[in-house]
């Protein structure tokens, strides 16, 4: 038997630290935990620190804790259906992880524990993948490899059981890296259960006012870095859902088809090209983002993206991961490639019934002899000649939405603005629909965009036979500052923002040393974020390629060897740099000894003793050095015989031996 | 059967893997390596974090995973490393008795600046038990268990240790370089005299004790006089050492013989005679021991004493018996 018995004598460095990495993991997966689990762990969590401080030993019965068990799993199981399998599977860890924490006694039940939390860890893993997150993970696992070297060495200080472990896990870290980049990337080997994800994102449903609530996220949504020229900040309309479809008052898409198209760009290079890389959070839906008109240059990953009549970017699975892509977009072409295929009948889909005013408000402003042109002017008239404002927080408009906005409250979001916009569209007779994306974003670095939550933006395209896809910005009439510097500079009153970010870290922007702190975070999670998450079969090709030119599989092969090699002899100099360290400060000064002496030409022969070697050189030497070296066999003596554990003869010996 | 023959198989490998010797250094030709239970399930989790990791392609996960088996690698040679700073050496200058622990002692060094954490060792079938290894201990007592009378050829001694994340366990068996002589349980008796003189129906029982020795008069130390009767005021006023000298009032041919109808409490009979010739021993009297056939001459001193302790650890029923029926 491995896992033994005895009592054990521990420090109290390991309940201890078992017992912090369990709160810390607990934190990392507790949005995924259910409501009694997560008493349960607040619970043991008690349980559990009361007895790592006190040290009792008090058992609990094993059948309390048998019985306790099946009960938990019999509600987990009940449960199981609605929670999903990876949850599901998470929260039976953690309760298994509470059920072992509060009965700590042997051995087994450390490393039962720490094995646990290893396994959590990598499931809060799947839902938290920045550098922060990664930071602190990596924190916990150094504490549970320290509990675990202390479980081996209970007599020693805590200090040495940290050092201990962290000299093992740096060394533990090339090794790391070296099998991260040269260890093949598969492809997922079977489907998994999807993490759901907690994180906010555009709708595909659009009642004004929603994106309100996302203006006040501070939430990273994706990156963008430019090979060659930015776009200008009016350029910047990050396209991502298209909605079609309106009943009165919210907009969502007509119908969920699947179309995907392949084009190609014009191949002569007078079109304005933008080429950049997009590294998109993870996000709830399945739509991408891109600058028009995108092509994709290269996928995220395995998964293929689409491109569709609507000119939107998708994935047939919302984006659990941090995922990265390649697109050149054509800013000045068209939106025309469809015109013959779409059926353009549909954008001029009303509800009927709703929304009176404006319906009588369009007959009286235009009439079928008008141009498109002129019945657009004159419907975006009427944001330029009233008093309209723009606020995140415009008042509720249950009832025919659009005439409330349009006639009474005059408050809105932009949303609002681009529902009504294309509502009075469609009633004139254009074609006309809502896209939802982002706008603008700020530019962290000569080639670098990141764009936030607050970014999310609605604007309206309308159809001009001979122009194609035209985009308005009704938004942009009422407050330019929108479009141009970004959402908080736009807002009448900056307070209004101020008040619903929840996370103001966006703030320090008025504090120009902590804004240039933010900057450069911004850019360090930046480079994590493309560096590792980002390291996908292509870039390890590449990046192998680079290294050691074209690989086919015998070159892989030996890359791979190679690599076994490498580790072996780091390993191998670990090793060797110990098994040279001297035993202990007795043998340090024998080996000064012996170095001191040799200098002047003489070597101690293997077996021969002090003494002779003493008698041996001393003839040899003048008087004070003969004298010194008769003093030093005396202490030399004195120590080895009268004790070990004299340190007072030691400090002898090494007095003597600076006197050589 | 099977697991018989499997033992004997086992044993006899390991008698020409690890032969006997004095001392042991734990080397390549020695120690076994193998990951725990818990380094078996560290490897087990690896393998799922990589599913999980490919399967999510998250490269974190993956990351954890590569980590976990780095630190395993490291792990094994750093266990094996430590192991083999170890050497072992056996003494055999204690005395065991029976139904008492026998604690073995072994000199165990570790060649390292670095103090290690703990050695476990095992006897036989017993649980592991730790040695905590400080710098420049002597000797470690090995606990063993309790043994019955008699002369014992040893199992062999398990060594082992987890350090330092309980990932790998190394460990060693090692063939203890003698044998074992566990002589009877001494139990407190009185002194039976038989002195040679007199007949063996008359036996006169007298109680042993420094009181009953008259002090005869202050002499020069010699090196056979047992320490205890070193008149200690003399050395402290720095007189030298000097011994007492003491009247000896018990004959000095005292036999100590085994009752003849002691059969059926035979080991209760030789405890008594262990304690009876240690505590003449220790008061340096001249005995014999008488033991069915068996016969030591009186004589004194440490060695005679171990020689008739060896007697009565080896002493078997059938020599009684014979001696009888003859």
């Amino acid at each position: 038997m491995i896992f033994q018995s005895w009592q054990l004598n521990l420090s109290k460095l390991t309940p201890l630290a078992i017992v912090f990495a369990f709160a810390c993991v607990f934190f990392s997966v507790q949005s995924s935990l259910m409501g009694w689990v997560l008493v349960l762990c607040a619970c043991c969590f008690c349980i559990a620190l009361y007895k790592a401080l006190v040290g009792t030993q008090r058992r609990i019965e094993n059948r309390t804790l048998n019985l306790l068990s099946i009960f938990c799993i019999a509600i987990l199981l009940w449960y199981a259906g609605d929670f999903g399998l990876l949850r599901t599977m998470i929260n039976l860890m953690m309760v298994a992880c509470c059920l072992k924490l509060i009965n700590l006694h042997r051995k087994a039940d450390y490393q039962i524990v720490s094995m646990t939390l290893l396994f959590l860890i990598a499931c809060g893993m799947i839902f938290h993948q920045d550098l922060t997150a990664t930071l602190f993970f990596s924190i916990i696992i150094l504490l549970i490899f320290a509990a675990l070297n202390a479980l081996e060495q209970p007599k020693s200080s805590i200090n040495k059981n940290i050092k201990d472990a962290t000299v093992l896990v740096l060394q533990a870290l090339p090794v790391t890296l070296l099998l991260f980049i040269v260890t093949p990337k598969l492809s997922p080997l079977w489907q998994m259960p999807a993490a759901k994800s907690t994180q906010t994102g555009l709708s595909e449903t659009v009642t004004p006012g929603d994106i309100a609530e996302l203006a006040k996220s501070t939430d990273l949504v994706f990156r963008a870095e430019f090979s060659g020229p930015l776009p200008s900040p009016d350029e910047r309309y990050w396209r991502s859902i298209v909605l079609d479809y309106f009943d009165g008052k919210s907009w969502s898409i007509a119908k969920q088809n699947y179309d995907s198209y392949n084009w190609q760009a014009p191949s002569d290079n007078s079109n304005k090209k933008y080429e950049y890389v997009v590294i998109a959070e993870p996000t709830s839906t399945r739509w991408l983002y891109s600058l028009d008109i995108p092509e994709v240059r290269q996928d995220i990953g395995i998964q293929n993206i689409r491109f569709n009549q609507r000119y939107q970017l998708s994935l047939d699975n919302p984006l659990y991961k941090q995922g990265l892509y390649v697109l050149n977009s054509y800013p000045a072409l068209a939106l025309t490639l469809f015109s013959q295929i779409q059926d353009i009948e549909r954008y001029l889909q009303v509800p009927e019934n709703t929304n009176p005013r404006t319906q009588d408000y369009i007959k009286t402003i235009t009439n079928d002899n008008m141009s498109v042109d002129s019945k657009i002017q004159a419907i975006a008239a009427h944001f330029a000649n009233h008093p309209f404002k723009y606020t995140l927080a415009p008042p509720l408009m249950p009832t025919d939405p659009v005439d409330t906005f349009l006639f009474d409250q005059q408050l809105g979001f932009c949303s609002h603005y681009a529902s009504a916009f294309t509502y009075m569209l469609r009633l004139a007779g254009i074609p006309a629909r809502i896209v939802t994306g982002y706008q603008g974003g700020e530019q962290q670095s000569q080639s670098l965009i990141s764009i936030y939550q607050y970014d999310a933006h609605a604007w309206v395209e309308a159809w001009q036979p001979d122009k194609g896809w035209v985009r308005y910005d009704p938004t942009a009439i009422v407050a330019p500052n929108r479009v141009i510097s970004g959402l908080i500079d736009s807002l009448t009153n900056g307070q209004e923002f101020r008040q619903e970010a929840s996370f103001a870290f966006l703030l320090f922007k008025d504090f120009p040393l902590l804004n240039e702190i933010r900057l450069i975070l911004a850019e360090i999670d930046h480079s994590w974020s493309e560096s590792i998450l980002g390291f996908n079969q292509d870039t390890q090709k590449s990046l192998l390629k680079d290294m050691f030119g074209n690989l086919d599989a015998t070159n892989m092969s030996y890359v791979l060897l190679g690599s076994f090699i490498l580790i072996a002899i780091f390993i191998g100099t670990i090793l060797l740099i110990k098994s040279h360290q001297p035993r202990s400060e007795w043998q340090k000064l024998n080996q000064h000894f012996n170095q001191k002496l040799s200098k002047r030409g003489f070597v101690k022969n293997t077996g021969e003793t002090l003494a002779d070697f003493i008698s041996r050189v001393k003839p040899n030497l003048d008087e004070h050095s003969a004298d010194t070296l008769d003093q030093y066999q005396r202490a030399y003596y004195v120590y080895q015989y009268q004790s070990h554990q004299n340190p007072e003869a030691l400090q002898q010996i090494k007095r003597v031996l600076n006197r050589l | 059967m099977l697991k018989k023959w499997f033992m004997r198989q086992k044993s006899h490998w390991l008698d020409k893997r690890i032969p006997i010797a004095q001392a042991y250094t734990f080397d390549v030709n020695n120690t076994f390596i193998m990951p725990s239970i818990f380094g078996w399930s560290v490897i087990g989790i690896s393998v799922c974090l990589f599913v999980l990791g490919t399967n999510y392609q998250n490269n974190i996960i993956l990351l954890v995973c590569y980590f976990l088996i780095a630190l395993l690698l490291l792990s094994l040679f750093q266990s094996y490393f430590y192991f083999t700073r170890f050497s072992i050496k056996f003494n055999n200058a204690d005395e065991y008795y029976a139904n008492r622990d026998v604690t073995l002692r072994a000199d165990i060094q570790f060649a390292h600046k670095e103090s290690f954490g703990q050695l476990m060792y095992r006897y036989s079938k017993s649980i592991d038990n730790v040695i905590n290894i400080e710098h420049d201990t002597l000797f470690q007592h090995l606990k063993l268990g309790k043994f019955a009378r008699g002369q014992h050829n040893l199992d062999r001694l398990t060594f082992s240790s987890t350090y330092p994340f309980g990932l790998f366990r190394c460990w060693t068996h090692l063939a203890i370089p003698f044998s074992l002589n566990v002589y009877p349980e001494p139990i407190k008796a009185a002194l039976v005299v038989n002195n040679t003189e007199q007949n063996d129906k008359a036996d006169a029982q007298r109680l042993v004790s420094s009181s009953s020795e008259e002090l005869q008069g202050i002499r020069e130390y010699s090196t056979t006089d047992p320490i205890h009767h070193v008149s200690w005021k003399h050395v402290a006023k720095g007189q030298g050492l000097l011994s007492k000298d003491f009247a000896e009032h018990v004959s000095a041919k005292t036999i100590l013989r085994l009752k003849p109808n002691s059969s059926l409490n035979l080991e209760l009979e030789l405890s008594k005679l262990t304690y009876l010739v240690n505590q003449l021993s220790r008061h340096s009297q001249t005995f014999g021991l008488e033991l069915g056939r068996q016969q030591i001459l009186p004589n004194t001193g440490e060695g005679h004493r171990l020689q008739c302790l060896k007697e009565l650890a080896t002493f078997s029923i059938n020599d009684f018996f014979t001696e009888h029926q003859r």
